[in-house]
């Protein structure tokens, strides 16, 4: 059975009242490095012969990828802020077994009509829209870092972590994946992780979400408006300063002026999110975590590189990043260490 | 004489680019294309430059081991650094040189650790050696098409 003819098939069986299912146009989307990202057109027939059309977006699991991540993890926190003030698509179901398109997979509606592409940003066209977008980036990291965790559906399938352990929990385990898929030593990411063992930052205010690759290029956009934050695969509860932190790691600096995922300046973004989330951003806890920005980054770029060399994955897009980014994060990590 | 690796990987990126991209019908094989291409040409300096940086590299890390011989106070870093420095490359292949390079960047992480933990104006000479011996790793390693 043709992939098409399978979503077909699924679909028929999880709508309700649908029949004569019928794949109009079925697309991979490109540029997601940990799921295959599918779009899907669908025309049915509902029960009482109504004719229904409607796009929808199908995340399915890698053979491998840059990023190890639980799929019901990242549904959940899509769950978690549908209908609240930071736009996401709605997630709808989520199928955890192989049975149906050979890997687990699940799948939200299609937000139309908007970008995603980080390049378009950076379209001289797109100039007099930039300051607006970049507020109303960093006014929506603000409501994530606001957002009350108690009863949120992440909750119940992620761990919140104590304050004072949220920067431990994720070196150890952006170390642990270090360790487990480095080809071969990384002395630089090596002395970085030292560094931030013997300069810990202090415990956040509060424990927040934590979107986990909050930049340009993970949200829909149209002019000055955000749409869809997208890529929660990473999403998990700590240090909301690991966000902003993230956000403003220099490999995002598109256009390698100063700006933030090349739209923001990083002391007007610190102001909005502050004023958004009513937390106060420490200086050295910042730069702590844009040192672990890099070393987290290196994990991901590393596992890539892994996959690739392993033969779990073919996909050129890892191999890709190995050559383009790896060596170039070691740079980043010396310039935030202040080595460079 | 057959054409260059280099020519060969630059002249598929250049058909990828110029020749198939525009026949591309769906943005993931467009993107594919883009940076199967820009992967070939990335491929094609490191096969160029690779035996070259690789030897660099590891006379450096020699070189850096012998000086660091008097400031190391465990033995058995010691004794790895002077068994690493003792196994000189017996070939010019590029794997080989590959092997050598990733035995003696292990040494390198051990020693750079442990100096982390010594306080002496030695130590932080060579600490500052190691930092600049980590810079220029990455110049090496740089291909003009990587970021940065």
């Amino acid at each position: 059975m043709s992939f098409e003819a399978a979503v077909a098939r699924y679909f028929a069986a999880r709508l309700p009242d649908a029949h004569d299912v019928t794949v109009t146009r079925l697309n991979r989307i490109p540029g997601g490095a940990s799921r295959e990202t599918f779009s899907v057109d669908l025309r049915w027939l509902e029960g009482n012969g109504k004719e229904r059309t409607q796009g929808f977006i199908i995340r399915r699991d890698p053979e491998a990828s840059l990023v190890d991540s639980d799929r019901r993890i990242e549904f959940d926190f899509y769950r978690s802020f549908a209908d609240s003030n930071v736009p996401v698509p709605r997630p709808l179901f989520l199928e955890t077994e192989s049975t149906w398109l050979e890997r687990p997979f699940f799948v939200m509606e299609r937000i139309d009509g908007c970008e995603s592409q980080f390049q378009a940003l950076l379209d001289p066209g797109f100039a007099p829209h930039r300051d607006g977008l970049a507020r109303r980036m960093y006014e929506i990291l603000g409501d994530i870092a606001r957002m009350p965790i108690a009863g949120l559906p992440a909750a119940a399938s992620s761990e919140v972590p104590a304050p004072e352990a949220c920067w431990r929990r994720e070196l150890d385990y952006w170390e642990g994946v270090i360790d487990a898929h480095e080809l071969e030593p990384q002395p630089i990411a090596r002395a970085g992780v030292r560094w931030l063992r013997r300069h810990p930052p202090p415990p956040p205010a509060r424990v927040s979400v934590v979107h986990g690759d909050y930049r340009t290029g993970n949200f829909l956009y149209r002019g000055e408006r955000i749409l869809g934050i997208l890529d929660w695969e990473m999403a998990h509860f700590g240090d909301p300063l690991e966000d902003l932190a993230w956000s403003f790691m220099p490999a995002w600096q598109w256009a390698r002026d100063g700006k933030a995922g090349g739209i923001a300046d990083p002391d007007d973004a610190i102001r909005i999110w502050g004023q958004r989330s009513g937390l106060r951003v420490d200086p050295a806890a910042l730069r702590w975590w844009q040192v672990f920005s890099c070393v987290k980054a290196q994990g991901i770029w590393l596992t890539g590189a892994r996959q690739y060399a392993d033969g779990r994955a073919q996909e050129i897009l890892l191999a890709f990043t190995s050559y383009w980014l790896v060596n170039a994060q070691d740079r980043l990590l010396l310039q935030a260490l202040g080595r460079l | 004489m057959v054409p260059a690796v280099p020519l060969v990987l630059n002249g598929l990126a250049r058909t990828m680019m110029m020749e198939l991209l525009p026949q591309a019908a769906h943005p993931y094989a467009g993107q594919t294309l883009q940076l199967g291409a820009a992967l070939a040409m990335m491929c094609a300096q490191e096969f160029d430059r690779a035996a070259a940086r690789l030897a660099e590299e590891n006379a450096a890390l020699e070189a850096l081991f012998a000086e660091a011989g008097a400031v190391v106070t465990d033995s058995a870093l010691g004794a790895a650094m002077g068994e690493a420095v003792g196994r000189p490359a017996t070939s010019l292949h590029v794997s080989a040189l590959h092997e050598r390079n990733r035995a003696l960047r292990a040494v390198l992480v051990r020693l750079h650790a442990h100096v982390d933990g010594l306080d002496s104006e030695a130590a932080r000479a060579l600490d500052s050696r190691i930092w600049a011996e980590l810079a220029e790793s990455t110049r090496r390693r740089h291909l003009d098409l990587a970021l940065g």
